[in-house]
């Protein structure tokens, strides 16, 4: 029966802590876990990567980690799939496929083969493939395409182009540049043989200059790869011939006079405006063809393609606004020309688009041109949405929450025994937190006992400087402590070297509630209990000592269990400053700047359970040095 | 009327060797809803080994009288000489003990400790304090209860120790104040027996302040009349019953008459205040 009534309250308390945790963690948590469901960016996003050679040989299939309803497959490359549903296939070998199921396998590719000698000294690599963006394999090793251009253009006269750095061989127009022969190096500089040809439009940009490998290799043309370094002897050059990527299928009826489509719901996939449209292999322009002047008015204008969406644009303060003209209430047309109702203004243009993404929210697409009955509507792309990053239910994303503001207590219980084994050094910041504390709480208990005994003794030093002493606690101490920090370490005081600091700051906030506590202590004697040591003639100090002093015990102690919380707190803040490297204070401060919330919160009950530890231990100190109190 | 009563007075209470001298005392204690007079002109002179009782309605200054007389409080005007000295100097030669209206004990400290504490402050050593303790302790019947706390005392053996300890350093002057207020008749009279017989070994003069009538005149040498609204001392009564007395004494015809006299004139003292 005794031993109940001692364990109850315990257990009270423990209900307490899960009544309250529970749904105090579920509120807060679900809260957060239904944004993160809605949140977009929390999906898991996935670029479809190249896989490496090896990787593509030993494995035949690929699996599907995610619903992939409503999308498409499109495949780069060789080998049909054995899927049904196939769509068509263009120019570059692209397939592209629909309905695939979530649990759908698809079988994957070979390399592409590369001609040349791989004997220690040739870097020069064709294919007879035309790749220009496919990745390379060194002995499995994805390498990193990069080239530098110089800043000049070849006119037909210049003969040196500037780099910014030598480093690297050159190539130009497909072909290796030989030193001493084609180029020499003056520095960063590259002055060729013979003037290079004027670069015209229509070539190849880039091609046309000469270009500096300056990653592991470049594409010398859409046919040709120079590395920078030769592969040794023996080593594997391979090129990854196809990847796979993700295309989208859209919906929307294909009846000869839709134009208007949507991307696939629930939206897998991001949309952005540069995404290209296919209608069956046919890419559809997405830059949009810019309509000229005819004549000096600022109304009509050349029309290059007979249909098309016609959109006035504009770029106020850079970002481009697209407005959306329509025929008979904006426009005529009549032949190739396009004559306005209302003149553009000087910062506007138009431009002719095959089709419109109109808005990103509901992605509605709406096409120049209704697509013939029977074709096939999608964009490719290589970025995809995975279901939600959190999980598919609110309460599954609830538990896999990265951050639980206010875990579920028994988590926090269970992963106590984990907490200890991995951070068993916390025993050690403990003691030195306790033991830290402890000298705040004597450095708060002298200050507080002393000041006052002064206040008491004599009266005008309390009107004098109680003032003070409040004002001392409205200073908001995080200002304070790097101050004092900065004081003390004039004087070699650190907190690495003395635990002074410590107790200065514990004292500081402990030393208040002791100093009011005992001057009401102090204060609180029965006057004829006075009277009487007057009766016997005894003096300031026998009175102080023999009277006042125990009369203020009560209020000592209660005023000492404040002090003891207060140095806690104090010695905890003290420790997290950022010089200091041991404690409780420091622990917390590091899982706070990790963001690691679940050992913050078992940091925390310890912290609480010191608290209490210590405010206990005055209790016991208080029943061993005032036996005579009677408890109420 | 007042000026005939201080003449009365002066003829019945004029003791060759007063150790006690209240002349013309005054005590006004000043408040915002106007000064109280606690005290107005009054006379006493107490002889050496007299017990003299006050007695009074409440509020009539009885209580203001002994702590004038202890210099707790200060008189405003008139002359208070205690054992020929100022009642400073009575005080600081610690030459009164003073039992309070209430036991006043310190509640950290013991029976036998709380009585020792006048000793321990006169600096008496260790050994005679705690014999001096013991012995007054058994003397008052609370022996058994030398090492309690105050809290575990009933109302009646509180006040016991306080006398024990107004006692303890014997004082030559006790100064009590309504000491058995708070004790049952039969209990009450054994502390009177009790405080007979301590006045009359130790020979300590002693000012008693009672509400009983029956209690001033059996414990008393002098009774003191009092009336409040001023307070002031209006009549003395010699009380010549015989010593020692005992449970005779207050079946005696003499102890009659004389709480009769006590009490009509303390029924004129009440209709002269109004
Ligand atoms: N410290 C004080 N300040 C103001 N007035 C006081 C003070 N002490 C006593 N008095 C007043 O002086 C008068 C006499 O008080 P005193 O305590 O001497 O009465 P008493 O005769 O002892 O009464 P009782 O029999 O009730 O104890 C009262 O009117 C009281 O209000
Ligand atoms: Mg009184």
């Amino acid at each position: 029966m005794r031993f109940l009534r001692k364990v109850l309250p315990v257990f009270v308390a423990l209900a307490f802590i899960f009544v309250i945790g529970y749904p105090t963690a579920l509120l807060i948590g679900l809260n957060k876990a239904q944004s993160d469901m809605k949140d977009r960016s929390r999906w898991e996003q996935r670029s479809v990567m190249p896989l490496a050679p090896m990787d593509l040989g030993n494995a035949d299939q690929l699996p599907f980690l995610q619903s992939i309803h409503n999308t498409g497959l499109l495949v780069n490359g060789n080998q049909p799939l054995s899927l049904s549903a196939i769509l068509g296939k263009d120019a570059e070998q692209k397939v592209v496929y629909t309905n695939l199921n979530a649990d759908s396998n698809v079988s994957l590719l070979t390399p592409a083969p590369l001609e040349g000698e791989v004997d220690g000294q040739n870097r020069v690599f064709h294919t007879d493939r035309a790749f220009s963006d496919h990745p390379l394999y060194l002995n499995g090793r994805l390498l990193n395409p990069h080239f530098e251009k110089p800043e000049e253009k070849p006119d037909g006269v210049i003969i040196e182009f500037n780099f910014s750095s030598s480093d690297g061989v050159f190539i130009l127009n497909g072909k290796l540049l030989v030193e001493g022969e084609d180029y020499h190096l003056d520095d960063t500089t590259l002055v060729t043989a013979e003037p290079l040809p004027l670069w015209t439009s229509g070539q190849e940009p880039d091609w046309g200059r000469p270009l500096r490998v300056s990653g592991d290799y470049a594409w010398a043309d859409n046919q040709t790869i120079v590395l920078r370094d030769p592969p040794p002897v023996g080593a594997r050059l391979e090129l990854a011939a196809s990847f796979v990527a993700w295309a989208e299928q859209l919906s929307g009826s294909v009846d000869g006079s839709n134009r208007t489509f949507h991307f696939a719901q629930p939206r897998l996939v991001t949309t952005d405006r540069d995404r290209v449209v296919y209608v069956n292999e046919q890419p559809l322009n997405n830059s949009g063809t810019r309509l000229r002047n005819v004549n000096d008015n600022e109304l009509q204008f050349g029309l290059p393609k007979p249909e098309g969406i016609i959109v006035m644009e504009e770029r106020i303060e850079r970002v481009l606004h697209q407005t959306q003209l329509f025929p008979d209430d904006d426009y005529t047309i009549e032949e190739n020309t396009l004559t306005l109702v209302n003149a553009l203004d000087k910062n506007q243009s138009l431009r002719q688009y095959d089709y419109l993404i109109l808005d990103s929210e509901f992605s509605r697409i709406v096409l120049a041109k209704a697509p013939e009955p029977g074709s096939v509507v999608w964009t490719g792309h290589y970025k995809v949405y995975d279901r939600p990053g959190c999980g598919l239910t609110v309460f599954e994303c609830f538990v896999t929450l990265p951050q639980h503001p206010v875990p579920l207590p028994h988590w926090i219980i269970t992963s106590l025994p984990d907490f200890f084994i991995n951070n068993a050094s916390v025993f050690g910041q403990i003691a030195y937190t306790t033991f830290g504390s402890f000298a705040a709480l004597v450095m708060g208990g002298v200050v507080g006992l002393l000041l006052a005994s002064l206040f008491v003794l004599i009266r005008p030093l309390e009107r004098a400087f109680l003032p003070w002493v409040v004002a001392s606690q409205t200073v908001p101490i995080i200002a304070l402590v790097p101050v004092l920090m900065l004081i003390l370490s004039q004087f070699g005081i650190t907190l690495q070297s003395s635990i002074l600091p410590t107790a200065i700051i514990g004292g500081y906030l402990s030393f208040f509630p002791i100093t009011i506590g005992t001057v009401k202590g102090l204060r609180s004697v029965d006057p004829l209990s006075i009277d009487l040591m007057h009766s016997y003639a005894a003096n300031k100090w026998q009175i102080f000592f023999k009277v006042r002093f125990y009369a203020a015990l009560p209020f000592m102690f209660a005023s000492f269990k404040v002090g003891a919380a207060a140095a806690l707190v104090g010695a905890l803040i003290s420790e997290t400053e950022t010089s200091n490297s041991s404690g409780l204070g420091y622990e917390i401060l590091g899982r706070v700047q990790a963001g690691n919330v679940a050992d913050l919160w078992i940091l925390f009950l310890i912290s609480v359970l010191m608290g209490i530890m210590f405010v206990s231990a005055v209790g016991w100190v208080e029943r061993l040095l005032a036996p005579w109190m009677r408890k109420v | 009327m007042t000026d005939e009563v201080v003449k009365d007075v002066e003829q019945v209470a004029e003791p060759a060797n007063s150790i006690i001298s209240v002349r013309n005392v005054n005590k006004i204690f000043p408040g915002k809803e106007g000064d109280v007079i606690a005290l107005s002109g009054s006379n006493l002179k107490i002889a050496s080994g007299e017990f003299v009782s006050l007695i009074g309605p409440s509020g009539c200054g009885k209580t203001t009288l002994l702590r004038l007389i202890a210099d707790l409080e200060k008189i405003t005007s008139g002359e208070l000489l205690v054992n020929h000295k100022s009642p400073e100097r009575a005080r600081l030669d610690r030459d009164y003990g003073y039992v309070f209206q209430a036991p006043v004990l310190y509640e950290w400290r013991t029976v036998l400790k709380n009585v020792e504490l006048p000793l321990e402050i006169m600096g008496t050593s260790a050994s005679k304090r705690k014999q001096t303790a013991s012995r007054l302790l058994e003397m008052v019947g609370l022996e058994q209860f030398k090492e309690h706390y105050p809290w575990q005392l009933s109302g009646g053996m509180q006040q016991r120790v306080s006398i024990a300890r107004a006692l303890s350093f014997s004082p030559s002057i006790l100064l009590m104040d309504e000491p058995f207020g708070a004790l049952d008749e039969i209990t009450r009279e054994q502390m009177q027996q009790e405080v007979l017989r301590l006045w009359r070994e130790t020979q300590t003069t002693t000012v008693f302040v009672t509400h009983s009538i029956s209690e001033a005149v059996f414990l008393s040498t002098h009774v003191v009349m009092m009336s409040a609204r001023p307070g002031r001392i209006t009549e003395i009564i010699d009380i010549d019953l015989p010593q020692p007395r005992n449970v005779e004494t207050r079946e005696s015809e003499r102890f009659y008459e004389l709480v009769t006299e006590v009490r009509e004139a303390l029924r004129r003292s009440e209709q002269a205040s109004g």
